[in-house]
């Protein structure tokens, strides 16, 4: 199934989600609730005919339980109203962003009642989930059953503000991502980069490896840090040889396809971490192409702060894509 | 791979040292202040230094390539006083800290870990021994009958698909060290199996071998020791970077330093002191200082009390600058002063000889001139709205604080600006004092603001909540600072330290921004003697990569003030009350310490 690409003016209006398979609901309808507007916007757009088995909201107890974000409560609210119209039973898995076990350990059992199924149809609206939730449900899903038709829904802004995240916490592999290792092989590590420049260097920083591939998004998501503009950067990228490489931030395709060659590029002389920092669509582009190759590591960088307040506004296009 | 040539100035991340060719190592690894006798010593060493010390080069610098380089042959290494063998093993991020090891609960997690750090250790000396050495410096039969001795290490059982999968890639006999390579690869993915089954199967078991201390590690050596045929020869296991080990994995180190082999095995530990978390072992004893391990630390932030690390940064320098095409290997030459500031300071030193005559002479003439001229620069550059610019070599040293990549970084970057004007290596005969400034102010900017992300990880978000007053606290102290040395009237003019007149609590507000400074590097603390013995108290020196964002003396050392809790707290809120409160205080002069009389 193609890839498709629907304008704001028609993604709510004219295009709506149907379900996949004509004749029966989809056995699983998967949201996150972001702090974002844009967490609405895939559900909002769903057919009044749509309907799914199971509907799942997943939510970070993080933002949930921040008494500053009534955002996050808010859209989860919005989205259990607009879900039970559509699914059969909507529940909510309540992760964490800080605490990997216990994201693993929520998503695990929320996601536990379909392994039961031959075969799954899921639509995922991927819009606002943190990336480390999205992999780690993604290859627990794959787990679980081994004919799975996923259909991908992914809501791009119109705009983001002035900064998306800050500091850094920590660098951890996504668990199922831990790689394997060959201590005669140097490190690279190859970015997917998107806005989160200042992520991106702290991320260089923690792991210091040998070189480093910085994937650009074509379409250009923001003009490459490469370009060294703050002494910071020219510091970090001196340590070590730094290429670039591009990628389509706007296809899980395509960027599957890029991230396969530049693995395969790379494999045999070093020892590949990936970290994924620019759109789902190509955070899952990256997953289709390590979810079978043990070797490659991908890490995740917990900022110390997200921009709550401004971190995207407004709906540019809905993005509808297949796994 | 990065080429000093093109950057006399350039740094490498530790993997990327890997590709430096020993030569190149040996060529720039200057050894005076590194305390390297101590390294070499047959203990367990625990080398404390922030990131960019030099702990990775001079770890680099013990391995066997760079020791047969440096002696010539092997032979001769190992005929020397203190001979070793080296394995370097970076502790690098993600490769041992998985994540997945959370999910288990802390003993499982512990004997994962020590498996998995025993055989990334054996796989770095099989690839020291394959790599490091002449070749067909082991005898054949030798290295087979290693290669099966190592493999009797583990329980039969458990590797057998090991032995498998290593015989379908090479023979035993033919090549038995690459053998070796793919069966503790094989090992390392069973475990990666696990770790990924465990993920999405909570009753997963571990069905793997798995090994210690005493069962692995200790007899693995005792083969190196055997295979050279050196029983003498201990071999030091250098772990580089071991902040990023979990807290368990430490005590895993910590447990094989308690066991004191050191005629076999020695434990060198490289770490930033505040992310080692623990020195307790796996059996909730503690190792000590002296009893178990010594410690060499690089930190040296006093660079006017150590004038050891201002040689060890000319050497440094002058060694890449002759290894590099650019046209002098002259420090100060390279590195020049500006000349009007040089001009205008040699007039102020003739006043200053003058007024000390006029003064009757009050003390000694060159202590008089040396503790006015600086001062009496910057108020002459600021009574004429001159920028004080901040470069020459002996100011570049003092701005660096002690951490060599301080001082090599931002000449790095001064180089790379020369590069982009248009200037070939071998036409940059000198860095332009306006670029050495540039270079450095936004250096100082760039350490207040992000200094903090460097040890965000260890923060509590309680202590997160302190980030911001103590910003405003590092701009009230380097106000004052400022307001003080350009104060012609001041006495003591050039003072970049404060002492604490009253008690602080550690649990206070104010107790914790201090702490937290400390903590990110903003403060360094030291202890003076009280007046009247009254015991010790904490002095906090403000660091000096902060000097050209406040407009201060990188170079000051001679004072300190004494502030009350009250005005501290004012001083995490307000910078211009704190300012004017404390200065109207030094009217009186009444709170001002000397320096020189408490010393």
């Amino acid at each position: 199934m193609n890839e498709k690409k629907i304008s704001s003016t028609r993604c709510v209006k004219e295009d709506t989600i149907s379900r996949i398979d004509e004749g029966e609901p989809d056995d699983l309808y998967f949201v996150s609730a972001g702090f974002e507007d844009r967490a609405l916007s895939a559900t909002e757009s769903l057919d009044p005919g749509y309907e799914a088995e199971l509907g799942l909201i997943y939510v970070n107890k993080e933002y949930f339980n921040k008494s500053e974000d009534c955002r996050t409560r808010r859209n989860l609210k919005e989205l259990e109203e607009l879900m039970e119209e559509h699914c059969d039973e909507v529940d909510v898995i309540m992760g964490s962003w800080l605490e990997a076990d216990e994201q693993l350990f929520s998503l695990r059992q929320g996601l536990q009642i379909l392994d039961k199924k031959d075969s799954l149809n899921i639509t995922i609206d991927v819009t606002t989930f943190n990336r480390e939730a999205l992999l780690v449900s993604f290859n627990i899903l794959y787990s679980i059953c081994d004919e799975i038709n996923t259909r991908v829904l992914y809501v791009s802004p119109q705009k983001h503000g002035n900064w998306l995240s800050k500091g850094h916490q920590s660098v951890r592999n996504v668990i199922g991502f831990a790689g394997i290792q060959n201590s005669s092989k140097p490190t690279l590590l190859a970015i997917l980069s998107g806005f989160e420049e200042n992520r991106a260097m702290n991320t260089i920083d923690e792991i210091e490896p040998a070189k480093v591939c910085v994937g650009v998004g074509d379409p250009p998501t923001k003009e490459s840090f490469l370009h060294k503009n703050k002494q910071r950067q020219e510091l970090i990228l001196n340590r070590q040889d730094t290429d670039e490489f591009h990628f389509p931030a706007d296809s899980i395709q395509g960027s599957y396809e890029a991230v396969s060659q530049l693995i395969s590029d790379y494999s045999n002389e070093y020892n590949i971490i990936m970290s994924p920092m620019s759109t789902k669509l190509s955070t899952l582009g990256m997953w289709k192409a390590v979810q079978n190759l043990e070797e490659v590591q991908v890490a995740y960088t917990i900022p110390s702060e997200y921009n709550l307040e401004n971190y995207s506004t407004g709906i540019d296009s809905m993005y509808i894509g297949w796994i | 791979m990065i080429d000093i040539s093109e950057n006399p100035f350039a740094v490498h991340s530790p993997d990327a040292l890997k590709k430096v060719p020993a030569e190149t190592i040996v060529d720039l690894f200057i050894k005076e202040h590194t305390q390297l006798d101590n390294v070499k010593e047959k203990k367990h060493t625990f080398i404390w230094g922030p990131r960019g010390s030099g702990k990775s080069f001079m770890l680099r610098y013990l391995e066997p390539q760079c020791r047969f380089e440096e002696y010539s042959t092997p032979e001769q290494f190992f005929e020397s006083d203190q001979s070793f063998i080296g394995i370097y093993t970076p502790c690098k991020k993600g490769e041992i800290d998985k994540t997945e090891l959370d999910l288990l609960d802390d003993r499982a997690s512990q004997v994962i870990s020590e498996h998995l750090l025993n055989l990334t250790v054996a796989e770095e000396t099989l690839s020291t021994l394959d790599s490091q050495f002449p070749e067909e410096y082991f005898d054949d039969g030798a290295l087979i009958k290693f290669a099966e001795r190592i493999t009797s290490l583990f329980d039969s059982g458990s590797i057998t698909s090991s032995k498998e999968y290593a015989s379908d890639r090479y023979g035993l006999e033919e090549n038995p060290i690459k053998w070796l390579q793919e069966l503790l690869m094989s090992e390392k993915r069973n475990i990666s199996h696990y770790l990924q089954e465990l993920s999405l199967n909570p009753n997963t078991n571990y069905t793997g071998a798995t090994s210690g201390y005493h069962d692995f590690l200790l007899p693995l050596m005792e083969s190196v020791q055997d295979l050279l045929g050196r029983p003498g020869v201990p071999i030091y296991i250098f772990l580089d970077d071991a902040f990023h080990l979990f807290e368990e994995q430490q005590e895993v180190i910590n447990t094989w330093i308690a066991n004191r082999d050191q005629s076999i095995l020695c434990i060198k530990v490289s770490s930033s002191r505040s992310r080692y978390q623990t020195f307790e072992t796996k059996g909730r004893g503690m190792i000590e200082l002296t009893h178990d391990y010594t410690e060499v630390d690089f930190e040296e932030l006093y660079t006017n009390k150590d004038k050891q690390y201002a040689k060890k940064v000319r050497d440094i320098v002058e060694k890449r600058l002759e290894l590099s095409d650019v046209p002098t290997n002259d420090a100060e030459e390279f590195l020049p002063q500006r000349e009007f500031e040089q001009n205008k300071i040699e007039e102020i030193r003739e006043e200053l000889e003058q007024e000390w005559i006029e003064e009757g002479e009050p003390g000694r003439r060159n202590d008089y001139i040396t503790r006015y001229s600086k001062a009496r620069l910057f108020q002459e550059l600021a009574k004429g709205k001159t920028k004080k610019y901040y470069c020459g070599f002996d100011e570049l040293v003092h701005i660096s604080s002690g951490v060599v990549r301080n001082f090599l970084e931002p000449c790095q970057l001064m180089v790379n600006e020369l590069k982009r004007q248009g200037k070939d290596i071998d036409e940059i005969d000198h860095i332009p004092p306006k670029i050495q400034s540039e270079v450095m102010r936004q250096n100082a900017e760039d350490f207040l603001q992000e200094a903090p992300e460097k040890i965000a990880k260890s923060l509590s978000q309680e202590e997160m909540q302190y980030l911001d007053d103590l910003k405003t606290l590092i701009r009230s102290l380097g106000e004052l600072f400022y307001k003080r040395l350009i104060d012609p009237e001041s006495r003591q003019p050039r003072v970049d330290s404060f002492t604490v007149n009253g008690e602080i609590p550690d649990d206070s507000d104010l107790g914790r921004v201090l702490k937290l400074g400390e903590r990110i590097g903003y403060f360094k603390v030291s202890t003076y003697s009280k007046k009247g013995g009254g015991g010790r108290s904490d002095w906090y020196i403000l660091n000096r990569r902060l000097a050209p964002m406040f407009k201060i003396d990188p170079t000051a050392f001679e004072g300190r003030l004494t502030l009350r809790p009250e005005l501290l707290k004012i001083g995490c809120e307000d910078p211009h009350e704190f300012v004017r409160r404390r200065l109207n205080l030094d009217e009186d002069q009444v709170s001002l310490e000397s320096f020189k009389t408490e010393q």
